[in-house]
């Protein structure tokens, strides 16, 4: 079976010398990914939720809050699939504005011409403000700006049991 | 006969993308949505640093009209690759649009979502010409298996299947917010059903942890490549309906490659 598949490989070798370097240069690639742990390749993906879950007390997610109801804003009700970027968004500002920042890093980026940091405001306000108006362009029914907050919201058998607002450590 | 049969495939493959640009515009995923996202995350990877040290954000995210010229570009070329189908530069010329729109796309979420690595895989073979048809075609659904198998492996290895109750718990993670918003919804009633049958969770885990690994097939032979297929759509659509995970249309493209590939594997000769 073996020298089937080595005699399979110089066949293909023989007939398509180009196409068997590219594949050299592919299988590289996803190697250099799983010795490197980096992200080109899209190995590893659907394999959310791999680790074993415990029973939780509440389950949490930051949603947008109306201060006025005291509830959270159903973003499922916005067009198609949008919720999935107004799930994403605020949980991406939470991981990536509460990471430490690496000032080296940080400059080596800005020395290559890219944005210095991976966010780009001065504000955890300015990202509530960008945050509305993506809200409105969905289609998701809000109130007033001065009623309108992220906050991290604890949910139990379809109950809120808590919430608190986002906070973000090293963007203000 | 076969290279009809490849025109028909094609169509096929862009009639879907189509469909998905049109759904992501739709869902407030076009970059004239984003353009002003407060990201611009990089991720670990070689094509970001390209598309940055090129400054394409800059021109792209210029305002609100350069995004919306870029969106209706991409369309356009989506349009174009499918009516001059038999002509390769369209479709050259679609794909790297795609790919821009990719990375572009993360950059602004913040996030490394690789679904739409699907597109690039099915449209791979479509950049070459018909004599290196076959080895595109092979390696576009190699990567394929190769992806959905590590997915299966990592949950292996990850040991969720070790808890009789995680997929509850996932599912109940999942849709906590949904659950207050709908509390008549079906997916609440399901949630309790899991509760009370937890061995049902752990089943539908442990199934679509061995259907992704069942993908280790597809990397020696190409006979199962039709049931590959059905899994990949069966998959995504349990997915969807579990999981509530809508943007599952740009990876289950991938299913069209193993058709492909199964129907057209007669007139090649890797697989004999």
């Amino acid at each position: 079976m073996l020298r089937q598949f080595i005699n399979r490989i110089n066949g293909f070798y023989k007939k398509y010398p180009s196409f068997f370097y590219l594949y050299c240069v592919v299988f590289l690639l996803y190697f250099f990914q799983i010795i490197t742990k980096i992200e080109i390749t899209p190995l590893g993906y659907f394999s959310l939720y791999s680790q074993p879950m415990h029973p939780q007390t509440a389950y949490e997610q930051i949603l947008p809050f109306n201060l006025k109801t005291n509830l959270p804003i159903n973003i499922y009700e916005s067009n198609g699939g949008a919720f999935l970027p107004l799930e994403i968004l605020p949980t991406r500002l939470e991981i990536l504005g509460n990471k430490k920042r690496d000032v080296e890093i940080e400059n080596l980026r800005g020395k290559m011409g890219y944005s210095a940091s991976s966010i780009e405001i001065k504000s955890q306000e300015a990202f509530k403000k960008w945050y509305y108006n993506y809200c409105i362009s969905t289609n998701v029914k809000l109130p007033e700006f001065q009623y309108f907050e992220l906050r991290k919201c604890y949910f139990k058998n379809g109950n809120l049991m808590s919430s608190e607002p986002l906070k973000i450590q090293y963007v203000d | 006969m076969w290279i009809k049969n490849i025109v028909f495939f094609k169509r096929l493959i862009l009639g879907f993308i189509a469909f998905a640009m049109l759904w992501f515009q739709f869902s407030g995923l076009g970059l004239h949505h984003v353009w002003n996202a407060p990201f611009s995350f990089l991720s670990n990877d070689i094509s970001y640093f390209l598309v940055y040290g090129l400054q394409l954000p800059k021109l792209v995210f210029y305002n609100f009209y350069t995004a919306m010229v870029f969106d209706v570009v991409l369309f356009g070329s989506v349009i174009l690759a499918f009516v001059f189908s038999k002509n390769r530069a369209y479709t050259i010329f679609l794909g790297v649009f795609l790919l821009l729109y990719h990375i572009l796309l993360n950059s602004k979420l913040g996030y490394h979502a690789h679904h739409l690595f699907g597109i690039h895989f099915a449209l791979f073979p479509f950049y070459f010409k018909e004599k290196s048809y076959e080895p595109a075609l092979y390696l576009s659904r190699f990567l394929i298996c190769l992806t959905y198998f590590f997915a299966g492996f990592f949950k292996l290895i990850g040991k969720g299947w070790s808890l009789l109750s995680s997929f509850s718990e996932i599912y109940q993670n999942q849709h906590a917010a949904t659950h207050f918003f709908y509390p008549n919804g079906l997916s609440i009633q399901f949630g309790s059903f899991l509760q009370n049958h937890l061995y049902i969770g752990w089943m539908l885990f442990v199934g679509a942890m061995f259907l992704q690994l069942s993908f280790v097939i597809g990397f020696f032979t190409q006979k199962w490549d039709k049931y590959l297929a059905f899994f990949i759509i069966a998959f995504h659509l349990s997915d969807w309906f579990l999981m509530n995970l809508g943007i599952f249309i740009t990876m289950t493209i991938g299913s069209i490659v193993l058709f492909m590939s199964h129907f057209l594997s007669k007139n090649f000769l890797i697989s004999k």
